[in-house]
Protein backbone atom coordinates (compact mmCIF):
# COMPACT_ATOMS: atom_id res chain seq x y z
CA UNK A 1 0.00 0.00 0.00
CA UNK A 2 1.41 3.36 -0.97
CA UNK A 3 2.25 6.03 1.57
CA UNK A 4 2.52 9.77 1.07
CA UNK A 5 5.28 11.49 3.01
CA UNK A 6 6.47 15.07 3.43
CA UNK A 7 9.90 15.98 2.11
CA UNK A 8 11.97 17.55 4.91
CA UNK A 9 13.80 19.59 2.29
CA UNK A 10 11.77 21.29 -0.42
CA UNK A 11 12.64 20.50 -4.02
CA UNK A 12 13.31 24.17 -4.67
CA UNK A 13 16.27 23.92 -2.30
CA UNK A 14 17.88 21.08 -4.18
CA UNK A 15 21.48 21.97 -5.10
CA UNK A 16 21.56 23.90 -8.31
CA UNK A 17 24.33 23.60 -10.86
CA UNK A 18 26.74 26.48 -10.48
CA UNK A 19 29.04 27.89 -13.09
CA UNK A 20 32.58 28.92 -12.34
CA UNK A 21 33.22 32.58 -11.61
CA UNK A 22 34.73 34.62 -14.39
CA UNK A 23 38.51 34.27 -14.34
CA UNK A 24 40.39 37.54 -14.68
CA UNK A 25 44.10 37.83 -15.47
CA UNK A 26 46.23 38.91 -12.53
CA UNK A 27 47.26 42.50 -13.26
CA UNK A 28 50.82 43.71 -12.74
CA UNK A 29 51.44 44.87 -9.20
CA UNK A 30 48.53 42.86 -7.86
CA UNK A 31 48.02 42.64 -4.12
CA UNK A 32 46.93 39.36 -2.51
CA UNK A 33 44.86 39.36 0.65
CA UNK A 34 44.85 36.32 2.92
CA UNK A 35 42.27 35.85 5.64
CA UNK A 36 43.50 34.17 8.78
CA UNK A 37 40.97 32.54 11.08
CA UNK A 38 43.19 33.28 14.05
CA UNK A 39 44.02 29.70 14.90
CA UNK A 40 47.50 28.86 16.08
CA UNK A 41 50.07 29.04 13.27
CA UNK A 42 47.50 30.11 10.67
CA UNK A 43 49.38 33.38 10.29
CA UNK A 44 52.68 31.56 9.81
CA UNK A 45 51.17 29.25 7.22
CA UNK A 46 49.54 32.07 5.32
CA UNK A 47 52.65 34.23 5.42
CA UNK A 48 54.67 31.40 3.92
CA UNK A 49 52.01 30.93 1.27
CA UNK A 50 51.98 34.63 0.50
CA UNK A 51 55.75 34.77 0.21
CA UNK A 52 55.77 31.82 -2.19
CA UNK A 53 53.19 33.48 -4.42
CA UNK A 54 55.02 36.81 -4.34
CA UNK A 55 58.35 35.11 -5.08
CA UNK A 56 56.71 33.35 -8.02
CA UNK A 57 55.93 36.71 -9.55
CA UNK A 58 52.16 36.28 -9.51
CA UNK A 59 51.69 39.05 -6.95
CA UNK A 60 53.62 42.14 -6.03
CA UNK A 61 52.76 41.90 -2.35
CA UNK A 62 50.48 40.22 0.15
CA UNK A 63 48.88 41.05 3.44
CA UNK A 64 47.20 38.97 6.08
CA UNK A 65 44.01 40.02 7.81
CA UNK A 66 43.00 38.11 10.91
CA UNK A 67 39.44 37.59 12.04
CA UNK A 68 38.69 38.44 15.66
CA UNK A 69 37.57 34.85 16.21
CA UNK A 70 37.33 31.76 14.01
CA UNK A 71 33.71 31.31 15.02
CA UNK A 72 32.19 34.18 13.07
CA UNK A 73 32.14 34.86 9.36
CA UNK A 74 33.60 37.97 7.77
CA UNK A 75 31.09 40.82 7.89
CA UNK A 76 30.02 42.81 4.85
CA UNK A 77 31.92 45.88 6.01
CA UNK A 78 35.07 43.87 6.64
CA UNK A 79 34.67 42.28 3.23
CA UNK A 80 34.35 45.68 1.57
CA UNK A 81 37.46 46.97 3.31
CA UNK A 82 39.44 43.92 2.28
CA UNK A 83 38.32 44.18 -1.33
CA UNK A 84 39.46 47.78 -1.35
CA UNK A 85 42.97 46.69 -0.40
CA UNK A 86 43.50 43.66 -2.63
CA UNK A 87 42.97 42.37 -6.12
CA UNK A 88 42.39 38.83 -4.85
CA UNK A 89 41.32 37.51 -1.47
CA UNK A 90 41.91 33.94 -0.35
CA UNK A 91 39.66 32.65 2.35
CA UNK A 92 38.74 29.29 3.83
CA UNK A 93 41.89 28.58 5.79
CA UNK A 94 40.77 26.27 8.56
CA UNK A 95 42.39 24.27 11.29
CA UNK B 1 0.45 29.59 2.85
CA UNK B 2 2.17 30.69 -0.33
CA UNK B 3 2.77 27.97 -2.89
CA UNK B 4 6.52 28.33 -2.71
CA UNK B 5 6.37 27.85 1.06
CA UNK B 6 4.18 24.77 1.04
CA UNK B 7 5.81 21.50 1.91
CA UNK B 8 6.06 18.99 -0.87
CA UNK B 9 5.18 15.33 -0.65
CA UNK B 10 6.36 12.16 -2.28
CA UNK B 11 4.50 8.89 -2.65
CA UNK B 12 6.40 5.72 -1.78
CA UNK B 13 5.30 2.23 -2.66
CA UNK B 14 5.15 1.10 0.96
CA UNK B 15 6.07 2.03 4.48
CA UNK B 16 9.42 0.26 4.23
CA UNK B 17 10.04 1.78 0.81
CA UNK B 18 9.55 5.21 2.40
CA UNK B 19 12.05 4.36 5.12
CA UNK B 20 14.59 3.24 2.50
CA UNK B 21 13.95 6.32 0.40
CA UNK B 22 14.90 8.56 3.32
CA UNK B 23 18.17 6.63 3.67
CA UNK B 24 18.87 7.03 -0.03
CA UNK B 25 18.14 10.76 0.09
CA UNK B 26 20.42 11.08 3.15
CA UNK B 27 17.58 12.47 5.22
CA UNK B 28 18.44 10.39 8.27
CA UNK B 29 20.96 10.27 11.07
CA UNK B 30 21.92 6.76 10.11
CA UNK B 31 18.91 5.26 11.87
CA UNK B 32 15.53 4.48 10.31
CA UNK B 33 12.99 7.27 10.57
CA UNK B 34 9.25 7.33 11.03
CA UNK B 35 7.82 8.26 7.62
CA UNK B 36 6.36 11.77 8.02
CA UNK B 37 2.88 11.55 6.57
CA UNK B 38 1.05 14.85 6.07
CA UNK B 39 -1.42 13.88 8.77
CA UNK B 40 1.30 13.31 11.37
CA UNK B 41 3.15 16.46 10.37
CA UNK B 42 0.07 18.66 10.63
CA UNK B 43 -0.84 17.12 13.94
CA UNK B 44 2.47 18.29 15.34
CA UNK B 45 2.20 21.70 13.67
CA UNK B 46 -1.13 22.22 15.41
CA UNK B 47 0.28 21.13 18.75
CA UNK B 48 2.85 23.92 18.50
CA UNK B 49 0.25 26.59 17.87
CA UNK B 50 2.24 28.36 15.17
CA UNK B 51 1.75 28.78 11.47
CA UNK B 52 3.30 26.00 9.44
CA UNK B 53 5.09 28.41 7.12
CA UNK B 54 6.49 30.58 9.90
CA UNK B 55 10.28 30.67 9.83
CA UNK B 56 11.96 29.69 13.06
CA UNK B 57 15.27 31.04 11.87
CA UNK B 58 17.81 31.23 9.13
CA UNK B 59 21.55 30.84 8.67
CA UNK B 60 22.46 33.31 5.92
CA UNK B 61 26.07 32.11 5.98
CA UNK B 62 24.93 28.86 4.44
CA UNK B 63 21.70 30.11 2.79
CA UNK B 64 19.57 27.79 4.88
CA UNK B 65 16.46 28.28 6.93
CA UNK B 66 13.96 26.28 8.95
CA UNK B 67 10.19 26.62 8.92
CA UNK B 68 7.77 25.26 11.48
CA UNK B 69 6.56 22.56 9.08
CA UNK B 70 10.16 21.37 8.58
CA UNK B 71 10.70 21.21 12.32
CA UNK B 72 7.47 19.24 12.60
CA UNK B 73 8.47 16.91 9.76
CA UNK B 74 11.77 16.14 11.44
CA UNK B 75 10.03 15.68 14.78
CA UNK B 76 7.74 13.07 13.23
CA UNK B 77 10.77 11.41 11.63
CA UNK B 78 12.40 11.30 15.04
CA UNK B 79 9.38 9.62 16.63
CA UNK B 80 8.04 12.59 18.61
CA UNK B 81 4.55 12.64 19.99
CA UNK B 82 2.54 15.80 19.41
CA UNK B 83 2.92 16.94 23.01
CA UNK B 84 6.72 16.98 22.61
CA UNK B 85 6.61 19.55 19.83
CA UNK B 86 6.37 22.71 22.00
CA UNK B 87 9.70 21.68 23.54
CA UNK B 88 11.14 21.17 20.04
CA UNK B 89 9.99 24.65 19.03
CA UNK B 90 11.45 26.28 22.14
CA UNK B 91 14.73 24.51 21.41
CA UNK B 92 14.87 25.88 17.87
CA UNK B 93 14.08 29.38 19.11
CA UNK B 94 17.02 29.16 21.48
CA UNK B 95 19.36 27.71 18.86
CA UNK B 96 18.62 30.48 16.37
CA UNK B 97 19.42 33.17 18.91
CA UNK B 98 22.53 34.91 17.57
CA UNK B 99 24.28 34.47 20.91
CA UNK B 100 24.33 30.71 20.37
CA UNK B 101 26.06 31.12 16.98
CA UNK B 102 24.39 28.09 15.41
CA UNK B 103 26.19 28.28 12.06
CA UNK B 104 29.57 27.94 13.73
CA UNK B 105 28.49 25.39 16.28
CA UNK B 106 27.14 23.17 13.50
CA UNK B 107 30.31 23.55 11.44
CA UNK B 108 33.23 23.27 13.83
CA UNK B 109 35.73 20.42 13.82
CA UNK B 110 34.99 20.28 17.56
CA UNK B 111 31.91 18.19 16.83
CA UNK B 112 29.38 19.71 19.24
CA UNK B 113 26.20 18.09 20.33
CA UNK B 114 23.20 20.41 20.68
CA UNK B 115 22.44 19.73 24.31
CA UNK B 116 19.06 20.79 25.64
CA UNK B 117 18.29 20.99 29.38
CA UNK B 118 14.57 21.04 30.06
CA UNK B 119 13.69 22.60 33.40
CA UNK B 120 10.17 22.93 34.72
CA UNK B 121 6.91 21.04 35.19
CA UNK B 122 6.17 20.26 31.55
CA UNK B 123 9.16 17.91 31.41
CA UNK B 124 7.46 15.49 33.79
CA UNK B 125 4.10 15.96 32.07
CA UNK B 126 5.46 14.58 28.83
CA UNK B 127 7.40 11.85 30.57
CA UNK B 128 10.96 13.11 30.21
CA UNK B 129 13.62 11.34 32.25
CA UNK B 130 15.67 13.21 34.82
CA UNK B 131 16.85 10.31 36.92
CA UNK B 132 18.34 6.88 36.43
CA UNK B 133 19.96 6.66 33.03
CA UNK B 134 19.30 10.32 32.30
CA UNK B 135 21.90 10.28 29.49
CA UNK B 136 21.04 6.77 28.40
CA UNK B 137 18.73 5.48 25.68
CA UNK B 138 15.28 4.23 26.66
CA UNK B 139 13.13 7.30 27.24
CA UNK B 140 10.98 8.31 24.27
CA UNK B 141 10.69 12.01 25.10
CA UNK B 142 14.41 12.50 25.81
CA UNK B 143 15.48 10.53 22.76
CA UNK B 144 13.05 11.84 20.17
CA UNK B 145 13.11 15.53 21.09
CA UNK B 146 16.88 15.66 20.79
CA UNK B 147 16.79 13.57 17.66
CA UNK B 148 14.24 15.93 16.08
CA UNK B 149 16.72 18.76 16.51
CA UNK B 150 19.62 16.89 14.97
CA UNK B 151 17.51 15.72 12.03
CA UNK B 152 16.45 19.31 11.41
CA UNK B 153 20.05 20.45 11.51
CA UNK B 154 21.13 17.73 9.09
CA UNK B 155 18.30 18.07 6.58
CA UNK B 156 17.20 21.70 6.58
CA UNK B 157 20.45 23.32 7.71
CA UNK B 158 22.92 21.16 5.83
CA UNK B 159 24.83 19.93 8.89
CA UNK B 160 25.98 16.73 7.23
CA UNK B 161 29.27 15.19 8.39
CA UNK B 162 32.01 15.73 5.87
CA UNK B 163 30.21 18.65 4.24
CA UNK B 164 29.02 21.60 6.29
CA UNK B 165 29.56 19.62 9.51
CA UNK B 166 33.33 19.42 9.71
CA UNK B 167 33.45 17.39 12.93
CA UNK B 168 36.68 15.49 13.27
CA UNK B 169 35.06 13.06 15.68
CA UNK B 170 31.80 14.26 17.12
CA UNK B 171 30.27 11.98 19.75
CA UNK B 172 27.10 9.95 20.38
CA UNK B 173 25.41 12.95 22.01
CA UNK B 174 25.02 14.33 18.51
CA UNK B 175 22.32 11.76 17.83
CA UNK B 176 20.19 13.22 20.57
CA UNK B 177 20.79 14.99 23.83
CA UNK B 178 17.79 16.43 25.56
CA UNK B 179 17.14 15.60 29.17
CA UNK B 180 15.15 16.89 32.11
CA UNK B 181 16.60 18.43 35.20
CA UNK B 182 15.65 16.72 38.44
CA UNK B 183 14.17 19.35 40.72
CA UNK B 184 16.68 19.92 43.54
CA UNK B 185 15.85 19.89 47.20
CA UNK B 186 15.08 23.33 48.63
CA UNK B 187 16.56 25.81 49.19
CA UNK B 188 18.32 24.91 45.97
CA UNK B 189 16.26 25.96 42.96
CA UNK B 190 16.02 24.51 39.46
CA UNK B 191 17.64 26.09 36.44
CA UNK B 192 14.48 27.83 35.18
CA UNK B 193 14.16 29.71 38.45
CA UNK B 194 17.89 30.42 38.59
CA UNK B 195 17.38 32.14 35.24
CA UNK B 196 14.52 34.22 36.59
CA UNK B 197 11.52 32.32 35.23
CA UNK B 198 8.51 31.37 37.27
CA UNK B 199 8.49 27.88 38.69
CA UNK B 200 5.44 27.18 36.53
CA UNK B 201 7.34 28.06 33.33
CA UNK B 202 9.21 25.27 31.63
CA UNK B 203 12.38 26.31 29.83
CA UNK B 204 14.87 24.79 27.43
CA UNK B 205 18.53 25.82 27.77
CA UNK B 206 20.79 24.91 24.87
CA UNK B 207 24.56 24.72 24.76
CA UNK B 208 27.01 23.22 22.24
CA UNK B 209 28.82 20.52 24.15
CA UNK B 210 31.37 17.78 24.09
CA UNK B 211 30.55 14.35 25.44
CA UNK B 212 29.82 14.07 29.15
CA UNK B 213 32.52 13.00 31.54
CA UNK B 214 31.36 10.74 34.35
CA UNK B 215 32.94 11.73 37.65
CA UNK B 216 33.35 9.01 40.28
CA UNK B 217 33.73 10.03 43.90
CA UNK B 218 32.58 7.32 46.30
CA UNK B 219 34.61 7.57 49.48
CA UNK B 220 35.24 11.22 50.28
CA UNK B 221 32.50 12.58 52.52
CA UNK B 222 33.88 16.09 52.56
CA UNK B 223 32.03 18.51 50.27
CA UNK B 224 35.23 20.24 49.21
CA UNK B 225 36.72 16.87 48.42
CA UNK B 226 33.85 16.00 46.11
CA UNK B 227 34.05 19.39 44.44
CA UNK B 228 37.81 19.14 43.96
CA UNK B 229 37.22 15.86 42.16
CA UNK B 230 34.70 17.54 39.89
CA UNK B 231 37.06 20.49 39.38
CA UNK B 232 39.86 18.12 38.40
CA UNK B 233 37.62 16.91 35.60
CA UNK B 234 36.80 20.45 34.55
CA UNK B 235 40.48 21.39 34.28
CA UNK B 236 41.61 18.26 32.50
CA UNK B 237 44.45 19.58 30.31
CA UNK B 238 43.51 17.45 27.34
CA UNK B 239 40.14 19.13 26.86
CA UNK B 240 39.82 21.75 24.17
CA UNK B 241 38.23 24.28 26.48
CA UNK B 242 40.55 24.00 29.47
CA UNK B 243 41.96 27.37 30.37
CA UNK B 244 40.06 29.20 27.67
CA UNK B 245 37.19 30.76 29.60
CA UNK B 246 34.20 28.65 28.73
CA UNK B 247 31.00 27.19 30.07
CA UNK B 248 30.47 23.94 31.88
CA UNK B 249 27.39 22.04 32.93
CA UNK B 250 27.92 20.20 36.20
CA UNK B 251 25.26 17.58 36.72
CA UNK B 252 25.27 16.53 40.34
CA UNK B 253 24.08 13.03 40.97
CA UNK B 254 21.80 12.44 43.95
CA UNK B 255 24.52 11.43 46.43
CA UNK B 256 26.79 14.38 45.71
CA UNK B 257 23.86 16.81 45.59
CA UNK B 258 22.65 15.54 48.98
CA UNK B 259 26.13 15.81 50.50
CA UNK B 260 26.50 19.42 49.41
CA UNK B 261 22.94 20.33 50.28
CA UNK B 262 23.18 18.81 53.77
CA UNK B 263 26.44 20.67 54.40
CA UNK B 264 24.54 23.85 53.53
CA UNK B 265 26.48 24.70 50.40
CA UNK B 266 24.50 27.04 48.17
CA UNK B 267 24.46 26.60 44.41
CA UNK B 268 26.41 29.85 44.02
CA UNK B 269 29.08 28.72 46.48
CA UNK B 270 29.42 25.49 44.51
CA UNK B 271 29.88 27.48 41.30
CA UNK B 272 32.41 29.81 42.89
CA UNK B 273 34.46 26.98 44.36
CA UNK B 274 34.50 25.05 41.10
CA UNK B 275 35.40 28.14 39.11
CA UNK B 276 38.34 28.98 41.37
CA UNK B 277 39.52 25.37 41.47
CA UNK B 278 39.40 25.07 37.70
CA UNK B 279 42.24 27.51 37.16
CA UNK B 280 45.27 25.89 35.67
CA UNK B 281 48.80 27.15 35.22
CA UNK B 282 50.81 27.03 32.01
CA UNK B 283 53.22 24.74 33.86
CA UNK B 284 50.44 22.27 34.59
CA UNK B 285 49.38 22.40 30.97
CA UNK B 286 52.95 21.84 29.85
CA UNK B 287 53.22 18.71 32.02
CA UNK B 288 50.57 17.20 29.77
CA UNK B 289 52.27 18.42 26.63
CA UNK B 290 49.85 21.28 26.12
CA UNK B 291 51.42 24.38 24.65
CA UNK B 292 49.14 27.27 25.62
CA UNK B 293 47.49 28.85 22.63
CA UNK B 294 46.16 32.34 22.13
CA UNK B 295 42.77 31.56 23.67
CA UNK B 296 44.44 30.31 26.81
CA UNK B 297 46.79 33.28 27.05
CA UNK B 298 43.78 35.57 26.64
CA UNK B 299 42.20 33.89 29.66
CA UNK B 300 45.03 34.58 32.04
CA UNK B 301 43.84 35.51 35.47
CA UNK B 302 44.99 39.05 36.19
CA UNK B 303 48.23 39.09 38.12
CA UNK B 304 48.36 35.32 38.41
CA UNK B 305 50.26 32.59 36.74
CA UNK B 306 47.09 30.78 35.86
CA UNK B 307 44.57 30.69 33.09
CA UNK B 308 40.87 30.57 33.63
CA UNK B 309 38.84 27.62 32.50
CA UNK B 310 35.74 29.58 33.44
CA UNK B 311 35.74 33.36 33.37
CA UNK B 312 33.29 33.60 36.21
CA UNK B 313 31.34 31.34 38.50
CA UNK B 314 28.10 31.91 36.63
CA UNK B 315 29.63 30.23 33.60
CA UNK B 316 29.16 26.93 35.43
CA UNK B 317 25.60 25.68 35.29
CA UNK B 318 24.91 23.52 38.32
CA UNK B 319 21.94 21.20 38.02
CA UNK B 320 20.84 17.93 39.57
CA UNK B 321 19.94 14.80 37.63
CA UNK B 322 20.85 11.17 37.35
CA UNK B 323 20.04 8.07 39.33
CA UNK B 324 21.24 6.59 42.60
CA UNK B 325 24.54 4.78 42.56
CA UNK B 326 27.83 4.71 44.36
CA UNK B 327 28.53 8.38 43.89
CA UNK B 328 28.45 9.64 40.33
CA UNK B 329 28.16 13.08 38.83
CA UNK B 330 28.85 14.37 35.35
CA UNK B 331 30.76 17.24 33.83
CA UNK B 332 29.84 18.49 30.37
CA UNK B 333 32.22 20.96 28.73
CA UNK B 334 31.05 23.51 26.23
CA UNK B 335 32.93 22.95 23.02
CA UNK B 336 34.35 26.44 22.79
CA UNK B 337 34.96 29.65 24.67
CA UNK B 338 32.60 32.42 25.71
CA UNK B 339 33.94 34.44 22.78
CA UNK B 340 32.15 32.13 20.39
CA UNK B 341 28.93 30.98 22.01
CA UNK B 342 26.66 31.29 25.02
CA UNK B 343 23.95 29.13 26.57
CA UNK B 344 20.54 30.37 25.50
CA UNK B 345 17.23 29.74 27.21
CA UNK B 346 13.68 29.95 25.91
CA UNK B 347 10.40 29.20 27.64
CA UNK B 348 8.17 26.48 26.26
CA UNK B 349 5.05 28.10 24.83
CA UNK B 350 1.69 26.48 24.22
CA UNK B 351 -1.18 27.15 21.82
CA UNK B 352 -3.46 29.80 23.20
CA UNK B 353 -0.84 31.25 25.52
CA UNK B 354 -1.39 34.94 26.14
CA UNK B 355 2.16 35.76 25.20
CA UNK B 356 4.63 34.02 22.91
CA UNK B 357 7.75 34.74 24.92
CA UNK B 358 7.65 35.16 28.66
CA UNK B 359 10.46 37.45 29.60
CA UNK B 360 12.34 36.29 32.69
CA UNK B 361 12.56 38.31 35.85
CA UNK B 362 15.78 39.23 37.60
CA UNK B 363 18.22 36.39 37.15
CA UNK B 364 20.41 34.83 39.75
CA UNK B 365 22.94 33.87 37.15
CA UNK B 366 24.00 35.82 34.11
CA UNK B 367 25.83 33.86 31.53
CA UNK B 368 27.43 36.83 29.79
Amino acid sequence: MTIEVVRPVPMREAPKPRSRAQREPIPPGAVLGLISNGKERAWELLDNLGNVLVDSGLFASHFIWQKATPAFTVTESERSRLLARAHFIVTGVGD
Amino acid sequence: MKDEQKPETIVAESYLAAVEMFFQQEWTDGLPIVPPTPQLVWELVESGGRAADEFLGELPERDKSLAVWQAATCAVMAGCKAEFFPVVLATWEALFDPRFNLHSMLSSTGGSALMGIVSGPYAAEIGMNARAGVFSPGNRANATIGRAIRLGAMTALGATPGLLDASSFGHPGKFSWHFAEDRPVEPWIPLNEQLGYLSTTTTVTVLPTEAPRQVAQRLNREPEGVLRTIASCIKNPSQNSTGKGTYYVVVLGPEHAALLHDARWSQQSVREFLSSQSRISPAELAKSGILPDKAQWDSRAPGRDAVLTTVKAENILVITAGGPGAGWSAVVPCTTSTTNTHPVTRPVAFPGSATRVVEPGPTLINFR
